[in-house]
């Protein structure tokens, strides 16, 4: 028999006792762990029923997790000594009869035993020691359960309030809104802020069917709600801020759109509302000039030309201002000198001004020859350059050498501006002396003047045509009058050259205010002309500026390069709103038996009504159908008799935007035409 | 032998040969006198207050001819009687019986129907098909009616009439466009008034085509002519459209757009179903020559846009004898009943121009005079627009000009044949129903000789849902180039209808439905038809409320005979002659002592 190796056995016991200590420590971090993750549920719960917010509800649940859990790790750390291991080992191995119990003492206390027993009671112990079952001594197993237990149990308790809105998303206002019956339970606040330099006050909207802004608006949105929601505007996913009265987003209002309010639910799009969004943008000032509203030809400068303007804007104007430009010199040579004269405005209102300024052509120093030409300028309140606008732009010409001087001509109104002819001149004319020795001097004078100017414009229109010839047919349709010089270009010039000659003269007996000698040349201008065309009338547009000749769309090159030109067509597509209706009605019609029966998704209902205001957001019509869209979906399925009419209604709403044209009736009686012809064509061959 | 002897021996004889016919027991046929067999017939159709008219005729007869009449007995018919709403198609083609028509009476007041209402034409893609409604009330007056066009029972349009007396018929126009192309069953509907007992005269199935078929215009200017050009542009910006252009520019040298053909021959413009010409002056007589075969051979539409005093060549074309030039200070609006708008100062008026349809006039020195008019020639038509400078007021009333020059134009265009036309009538039917398939090709596809035409071979086919191919035959009409067909609508479906000739192919769709309706007036075309037919078979055709004429013709009818076997030994008249011929000859005798 061999001694046993004490050393051995003290080891293997002070090693049995440190393993067991660990588990006790381990088992004593899982209990705490337990107690601290059910203390972390009941913080997060107790801080959802207050206005504490989301993040710092964690942050105070942790915190109070740790607590906890350091709390009990520190209260109960006498549970892993040496001690409390041999007390455990002990407990599991009744039959050591506390042979470790007392090693341990004697480790502590060495003094209360002799050496050979000490040695004895700790090769005993060591043996002990050895041959236990260190996991049935501190079992961990079930301790660990109870903890991963109660982990899932706090989230799941987690998980299941922050399906619910909190106190803190809860609001008092909110809840009487909601308690009212917010439609489909969102309450959504919109302020609408317009632009500065409106000087407006904000419009507060609460439930707004549609939000009615000017450009540049600002606007808010508030969104009250127990459920979570999203917004777009359009198809634009906006972010919302969460505010103490509920989920905000701000944006400045450019153009027209909808909004879309869309509840979430998880990865699906539950509930849809839409509002449309009608921005309507400011316009620019409208300036007019009223007098004297023509180019006047005078004969020197020593005239001064009162000017009167109007302007209006549709909120507010900011100034107004008459500016020049002198043209002075001749040829190949001119001088530009622009300038600005002082207006004298009138402001019966903000939106609506009247000016009056006087042209002092001797201050300006025109000579013979130079032109003024002048404008009235004008801007709204918008910062920057956008609310600039202009009025029409006038002559004023100091005759030259070899010009006939008269007051001007004024452009026509529109209903006669092509009704002009040559013919017309000497019908006015024989009019004029017809009852000329009835007429005050001074009033044949007028209408004098007012038919030389006449002449000349058709004279200057006849000049100009004597020039050019149409290159791009596009272009030309929108100049109507280069148009029709280029369609009497290359014909009779020289008969052309004669009329205008003899239009010469009639301006020439007209200056000299005698009709008898305008008459005769105004009729040998008809003559030739109409040996010219072939023709008895010519429509003319008068011109209120003596036109020059764009040589950029005027062809020009050598002849003998002339070629064939071909034109390339694109295909036509119907405008957008019409082919959108159509896909609508064509949606809605193959739809309609679901519709009816309230078998379509909701879903694919405000799909419909999206689809609907997206076409054009800022009309009335699609805005109303895309509200009726809107109230079909929220009519009971059982109710067939209203969404059946509804329904119809939509349709019928929907027919007359997608646009069509008629054709013209067909003739029932064509045949028995058809007959009447053959009849009469065999009678003319005969 | 003495009497008293030989009398019981005949006796006995008798008896004897009675006893051996009784055991032989001959069969014997006897003819017997019966009353005529009818056939009795009801047509389906109309709601129930229908239903229930035709049950009170169906009593009526039985009540008053029962005894007489063996109604539905299953002998051989001696006539047959159809009582309802009976259309030609319900009598048999060929019958050798007289066959009547019972009529049920007309609804009680307050009552609507719709008497007449065709399918509209085909229309673009983009353009609205118009119906047109003939209805009818009674007891109506001082009360509206609203009429709805649907389509599976959504209203697509509706309007609303006042009636002003208690029979009035009236005609109405609705106007829809399909949004996609393609043959859509729709219903026109009169709202049923209070108190309106049978409705189902109220309603009319109608088949509505939308093509997505390309209009081909060419607008053909022998020089620049603004008229014409801006024509070209309004038609140029509508999707309907596939426009080709020439301009002569200069000497030798052009502007085209499109497919157009540098020379006017009838072979280039036979791809086009409209021709604008503008500064038609300048067309050559080969030119013109063409454009002749054009409308009169091809059936298109040649429309001449002039913008000055018409002269040249192409008035041999025009039927006009000479047309006057006005001259007004100030645009003048065209009347038109055509949408869009045209305003002119400068007008070319056409005179003599019999058999001209006026297409737009203006009132000038206290007449109309027509300005833009049409004439048929051959297979097809020439326009006149003499709205010499309608184009510089094209501004007048919002695109007015425009609207009106692509109205035009896709009307005419749409009135060109293709090389095959057909036609389904009713192309909405009930299964059962004659449909008439009507196929004409046009004459540039014939092959024309002096001496005769050839005709390429037409093939029709019916396609069902399922692929299901059934082949139709045609039968040449007197036209040449036409031809015509019957087929009984088949089961409920849509088919697809396809008539080939060489390398072409047109295809329409026939619908056949249980309950398609058709209108009032149709069925009382049909009830002519059918009353026409009776009239030939020696039948009547009667009104319910008056059934004499048909108790007439029932009770006029021979009685039949029908040949019965017998057994005369198995009566008792038989045993009795047997017991009286042997008591006789016991009791003679008895009399003369014997046993």
């Amino acid at each position: 028999v061999q001694p046993p190796d004490h050393g051995l056995l003290r080891f293997a016991l002070d090693e049995g006792l440190a393993a067991v200590v660990r588990r006790l420590r381990a088992l004593e971090a899982l209990r705490a762990g337990s107690v601290a993750v059910v203390a972390a549920a009941f913080v997060w719960v107790a801080l959802r029923q207050t206005a504490v917010g989301r993040a710092a509800s964690v942050a105070l649940a942790l915190g109070a997790a740790a607590v906890v859990f350091l709390a009990w790790l520190v209260a109960h750390r006498e549970r892993w000594t040496r001690t409390q291991a041999a007390l455990a080992i002990e407990r599991a191995t009744p039959s050591s009869r506390n042979v470790v119990l007392t090693a341990e003492e004697l480790d502590r206390h060495p003094d209360r035993a002799r050496p050979f027993v000490r040695d004895r009671v700790f090769a005993a112990a060591g043996r002990v020691t050895q041959s236990i079952n260190r996991r049935d001594v501190v079992a961990l197993g079930r301790p660990t359960a109870v903890t991963v237990l109660s982990v899932l149990a706090a989230v799941a308790i987690v998980a299941i309030t922050m399906q619910r809105p909190s106190a803190h998303d809860k609001n008092p206002a909110v809840d009487a809104v909601l308690a009212a019956g917010a439609p489909r339970g969102l309450l959504v606040t919109a302020t609408i802020t317009p632009p500065a330099y409106l000087q407006e006050r904000p419009q507060v909207l609460e439930n707004p069917n549609r939000i009615d802004a000017i450009a540049g608006s600002r606007l808010r949105v508030v969104l009250r709600s127990r459920e979570p929601w999203r917004v777009r505007l359009g198809r634009e996913d906006l972010a919302l801020r969460r505010e103490t009265d509920g989920s905000a987003v701000e944006l400045v209002l450019g153009e027209s759109g909808y909004l879309a309010f869309e509840t979430i639910r998880g990865t699906e799009t539950g509930e849809r509302r839409l509002v449309p969004l009608a921005v309507t943008p400011d316009r620019a000032p409208t300036i007019k000039i009223d007098a004297p509203a023509k180019d006047l030809l005078l004969p020197d400068d020593k005239a001064v030309v009162g000017v009167a303007a109007t302007a209006t804007d549709d909120f507010a104007l900011e100034s107004l201002d008459l500016r020049y430009t002198k043209v002075s010199g001749s040829g190949e040579q001119f001088e530009f000198k622009e300038g600005s004269i002082p207006l004298e405005i009138t402001r019966p209102d903000e939106r609506s001004w009247t000016a009056r300024a006087r042209l002092v052509l001797g201050a300006m120093q025109l000579a013979p020859g130079d032109s003024l030409i002048y404008r009235v300028v004008g801007k709204d309140r918008r910062p920057g350059h956008a609310g600039f606008a202009s009025s029409d732009t006038y002559f004023v010409e100091i005759a030259g050498p070899g010009q006939v001087a008269l007051e001007g001509f004024e452009l026509p109104p529109d209903r006669e501006r092509y009704a002009l002819s040559q013919q017309m001149i000497v019908l006015k004319l024989e009019r004029l002396r017809a009852r000329e020795r009835s007429l005050a001097r001074t009033a044949l004078e007028e209408e004098v003047a007012t038919i030389a100017a006449e002449q000349r414009a058709v004279r200057s229109n006849f000049i100009f045509l004597t020039g050019g010839t149409v290159e791009d047919e596009e272009e030309e349709a929108a100049h109507e009058h280069e148009i029709q010089e280029g369609r009497l270009e290359n014909t009779a010039r020289r008969e052309i050259a004669a009329a205008i000659q003899h239009m010469g003269r009639v301006e020439q007996g007209l200056a000299a205010v005698n009709t008898a000698a305008a008459l005769p040349p105004a009729k040998a201008a008809v003559d030739a002309l109409q040996r010219a065309f072939g023709r008895n009338r010519y429509f003319l547009r008068t011109l209120p500026s003596r036109s020059r000749v764009d040589p950029a769309r005027r062809l020009t090159g050598e002849l003998a390069k002339a070629s064939d030109w071909r034109r390339e067509l694109f295909p036509v597509q119907p405008e957008e709103p019409v082919a959108a209706a159509r896909t609508l009605l064509e949606r809605l019609l193959e739809l309609s038996p679901q519709i009816r029966t309230g078998r379509l998704p909701a879903a694919a209902m405000t799909a419909l009504a999206e689809q609907a205001l997206s076409i054009a957001p800022s009309m009335g019509d699609w805005q109303r159908l895309s509200q009726r869209l809107g109230a079909l979906n929220d009519t009971p399925a059982a109710d067939s008799a209203t969404r059946e009419r509804l329904l119809s209604e939509i349709v019928a709403a929907v027919v007359p935007l997608t646009r069509s044209q008629q054709l013209g009736s067909a003739d029932a009686t064509d045949a028995e035409r058809s007959l009447r012809s053959t009849w009469q064509e065999g009678r003319s061959r005969k | 032998m003495s009497t008293s002897r030989a009398l019981p021996f005949f006796l006995r004889i008798a008896a004897i040969a009675l006893a051996v016919i009784g055991v032989i027991d001959p069969r014997v046929q006897l003819a017997e006198r019966v009353p005529p067999a009818v056939d009795l017939q009801i047509v389906a159709g109309g709601d129930d207050a229908a239903g229930s008219a035709t049950m009170r005729v169906l009593t009526r007869l039985q009540r008053s001819l029962g005894d007489r009449i063996a109604f539905n007995s299953g002998a051989q018919p001696a006539a047959r009687v159809l009582v309802g709403d009976v259309s030609a198609s319900d009598l048999p083609a060929l019958t050798d019986v007289p066959t009547s028509v019972i009529a049920v009476e007309e609804a009680a007041p307050p009552n609507v129907r719709i008497v007449a209402a065709e399918s509209p034409r085909p229309v673009p893609l983009g353009w609205s098909a118009r119906f047109d409604a003939t209805i009818e009330a009674v007891g109506m007056a001082g009360r509206t009616s609203t009429v709805v066009l649907e389509q599976d029972g959504v209203t697509l349009t509706q309007t609303t009439h006042a009636w002003r007396s208690d029979r009035e018929r009236t005609r109405l126009e609705m106007f829809y466009a399909a949004p996609v192309p393609g043959v859509s069953r729709v219903a026109l509907r009169v709202q049923p008034a209070d108190g309106e007992s049978v409705t189902h005269d109220n309603r009319v199935d109608l088949w509505l085509k939308t093509i997505d078929r390309h209009l081909n215009v060419l607008v053909h200017e022998s020089r620049p002519s603004w008229g014409a050009a801006f024509v070209r542009r309004s038609l140029e910006a509508s999707p309907a459209f596939d426009v080709a252009a020439i301009t002569g520019a200069s000497r030798g040298l052009d502007v085209s757009a499109g497919a157009a053909p540098r020379r006017l021959t009838a072979g280039s413009l036979e791809a086009f179903d409209l021709v604008v010409l503008g500064a038609p002056e300048e067309l050559s007589r080969s030119d013109v020559d063409a454009l002749r075969s054009f409308v009169r051979v091809r059936g298109g539409a040649a429309i001449f846009v002039p913008d000055r005093r018409p002269s040249g060549s192409y008035l041999e074309m025009l039927p006009a004898s000479r047309f006057d030039e006005v001259l007004v200070a100030n645009p003048m609006p065209l009347r038109s009943t055509q949408p869009g708008s045209i305003h002119a100062s400068e007008l070319a008026i056409p005179r003599d121009a019999a058999g001209a349809r006026v297409i737009a006039s203006i009132d000038y020195k206290d007449s109309d005079q027509p300005v833009i008019v049409q004439w048929m020639a051959g297979a097809g038509r020439i326009l006149f627009a003499g709205a010499l400078d309608g184009w510089r007021f094209r501004s007048s009333d919002s695109d007015g000009y425009g609207r009106f020059w692509e109205t035009l134009a896709a009307t005419q265009a749409m009135l060109s044949p293709r090389p095959i036309e057909f036609t389904l009538h009713p192309a909405i039917a009930r299964p059962g129903e004659t449909v008439t398939i009507r196929a004409s090709m046009r004459r540039t596809e014939l092959d024309e000789t002096a001496m005769r035409t050839r005709t390429p071979p037409v093939e029709v086919r019916m396609i069902a849902a399922d692929g299901a191919s059934t082949p139709i035959r045609l039968w040449p009409a007197a036209e040449a180039g036409v031809f015509e067909g019957r087929i009984a609508a088949p089961a409920a479906g849509r088919y697809d209808v396809q008539v080939s000739s060489g390398q072409t192919t047109v295809d329409d769709v026939l619908i056949a439905a249980m309950d398609v309706q058709h209108a009032a007036g149709d069925m009382e075309r049909q009830a002519d038809a059918a009353r026409a037919v009776a009239a030939s078979t020696g039948g009547v055709a009667v009104a319910a409320n008056d059934l004499t004429p048909i108790e007439r013709v029932l009770t006029s009818l021979p009685h039949g005979e029908r040949m019965r076997a017998r057994h005369p030994v198995r009566s008792m008249l038989y045993v009795a002659s047997f017991a009286v011929l042997t008591c006789a000859e016991w009791a003679l005798r008895r009399r003369r002592g014997l046993r």
